[in-house]
């Protein structure tokens, strides 16, 4: 018969039900963290001839060696699940612009709800296809992307990365841009910003260094290195946002019109003696923006003579939307009442003196006299 | 023969070393493996058990206790506790173990019952325990474990 060795009073029996341990911290909502090792052991308790035994702890490759830490734990590690959301904030449908505008901004709203910490990659593009139902007609220059790491709305000195977004991070990107002078009211400029997540292979933490694009290897499954799995939309690991410039401008056509007001022998030609009248239209009607500090410049024909004092009674030289208001055409604007005829038959209307602001949706017309001389 | 307090600690923890070092009469190993859900050339889905190398939350986990008596003589009384770990969620249902009943605690070892039979207080309302409640489970097995047999235990869990 066996004698076994009890354990002595003084000592309580030792009931070891070795503790799962935990390494790494619990991630809320969002999972295990990646790189955590979960352990189990089971301990199994039994007598022998009603005699009651040492307990024997579990061993992946098995254990027989009764008493507390023979045995060791069956161990996993948690992978990296890749998970996050892009979406596009600007806050309306659209995002205004002016032509010749700089820095105009398109802002984004990238969250983080993979069980790791990563980077992300960032690029944008423009694209032909239509956004929020708006065609693609005209392209904006000088993209320039910037990430709000340090919480909050991202500046021109910013990264052009994600870095190290933690668990349920929220990071701000604006995609600043350029305006060509040429681009057009109503034109759409649509762009496409794509997020790829990005860490480094031992999910070691590289602040300011953007990390490797991450890839899904797949069928290579190591127990013992944090591999990736993508559990994002397309299971892809990247996303992608769009957004739509609008070019929001003033639309001004302009038109001059010449009339014969009165001509010799009753005639209606242009002919010596004849008074001809200039009718010039700045039309802002079809304009999604006024148009400031308009300046209308003609260059009066050195074969024609400006009238002068033919509107106003005979105060005025230039009449402006019929009759609405005057001004002289005088040389250097030295009465600043906003208009000058220089000795070249420079002709200005507008300046520094008379800001002329064509609203949208409105047109203005000034109109002027000359005489074609008799030789 | 008057034995000094030092010397009676240092003997009691030689014995207890020797108690420590000995041979048990049982083999227990804990493996753990995914379920793999596969579609069969007849159009069945197959379920086999794979090496758990790559798991991410949401995904679970299954855990095989095996215990031989590889002594020679029978075991008694055999009982196979498990903690589960924090990381992860016990599926209900999914505790399986030939010729043993299954408790389990919710108060990290200390009282084990039948599934149905726990209760925990929540906010000072007591109602009936779920599967997040469970720190432990246990397989208490009816009949001894004879020379050479074999047992096993085995549950799954989800990985928070």
């Amino acid at each position: 018969m066996k004698t076994v060795k009890r354990s002595l009073g003084l000592i309580t029996r030792l009931s070891i039900l070795a503790s799962a341990l935990l390494l790494g911290q619990q991630a809320l909502a969002l999972g295990t963290d990646a790189g955590t090792t979960v352990s189990n052991t089971a301990t199994v308790a039994y007598d022998v001839a009603s005699v009651i035994q040492t307990p024997i702890e579990s061993d992946p490759a098995g254990n027989n060696v009764a008493g507390p830490g023979n045995g060791n734990p069956t161990e996993f590690l948690v992978d990296r699940r890749v998970s996050f959301t892009l979406i596009e904030t600007s806050g309306g449908p659209t995002t205004p612009v002016a032509p010749g505008d700089i820095s105009v901004v398109a802002s984004f709203t990238l969250t983080n709800t993979s069980n790791a910490i990563m980077d992300f990659s960032l690029s944008v593009a423009d694209i032909a296809t239509d956004v929020f139902g708006n065609g693609d007609t005209t392209n904006l220059v000088n993209y320039r992307i910037r990430a709000g790491n340090s919480g909050g709305a991202p500046v021109l000195g910013d990264d052009d990365f994600v870095d190290e977004l933690a668990e349920e991070g929220v990071v701000e990107i604006y995609v600043f841009a350029d305006a060509p002078i040429t681009v057009q009211n109503g034109e759409y400029a649509n762009i496409r910003l794509t997020a790829t997540a990005a860490d480094d292979v031992g999910a070691v933490a590289t602040p300011g260094v953007l990390d490797a694009d991450l890839s899904e290897v797949g069928g290579l499954d190591d127990p013992n290195v944090i591999e990736t799995v993508f559990g994002d939309a397309g299971n892809d690991g990247f996303e992608e946002a769009d957004a739509s410039y609008e070019i929001i401008s003033a639309a001004l056509e302009i038109t001059k019109i010449a009339t014969v007001i009165s001509a010799p022998f009753g005639s209606d030609k242009a002919i010596p003696g004849a008074i001809i009248e200039y009718t010039i239209t700045v039309d802002n009607t079809t304009g999604s923006s006024d148009a400031t500090n308009v300046a209308i410049t003609d260059l009066i024909d050195s074969n024609v003579t400006f009238q002068t004092g033919v509107y106003n009674g005979s105060a005025s030289d230039i009449s402006f939307d019929a009759g609405a208001s005057f001004c002289i055409a005088d040389v250097g604007d030295t009465d600043t009442d906003g208009c000058s005829l220089d000795g070249a038959g420079n002709l200005v209307v507008g300046n520094v003196n008379l800001s002329i602001t064509v609203a949208s949706g409105t047109s203005l017309t000034i109109q002027f006299q000359v005489l074609i001389p008799n030789l | 023969m008057k034995y000094s307090i030092s010397s009676i600690l240092m003997m009691l923890a030689l014995s207890l070393q020797a108690v420590a070092q000995e041979q048990g009469h049982l083999n227990v190993t804990t493996t753990v493996q995914k379920q793999e859900v596969t579609v069969n050339d007849s159009g069945e889905a197959e379920t086999r058990l794979v090496a758990a190398d790559t798991v991410v939350p949401g995904e679970s986990v299954v855990y095989t206790i095996t215990f031989q008596n590889i002594s020679d003589e029978p075991a008694a009384n055999v009982v196979i506790t498990n903690p589960i770990s924090e990381d992860l969620t016990y599926v209900d249902g999914s505790a399986f173990g030939p010729g043993t009943v299954i408790q389990f605690s919710t108060d990290g070892g200390q009282n084990f019952a039948a599934a149905d039979e726990l209760t925990v207080v929540d906010d000072g309302v007591s109602r009936s325990a779920g599967a997040d409640d469970f720190t432990h489970i246990r397989w208490v097995m009816q009949n001894e474990l004879a020379v050479g047999a074999q047992g096993t235990a085995r549950f799954t869990a989800v990985l928070k």
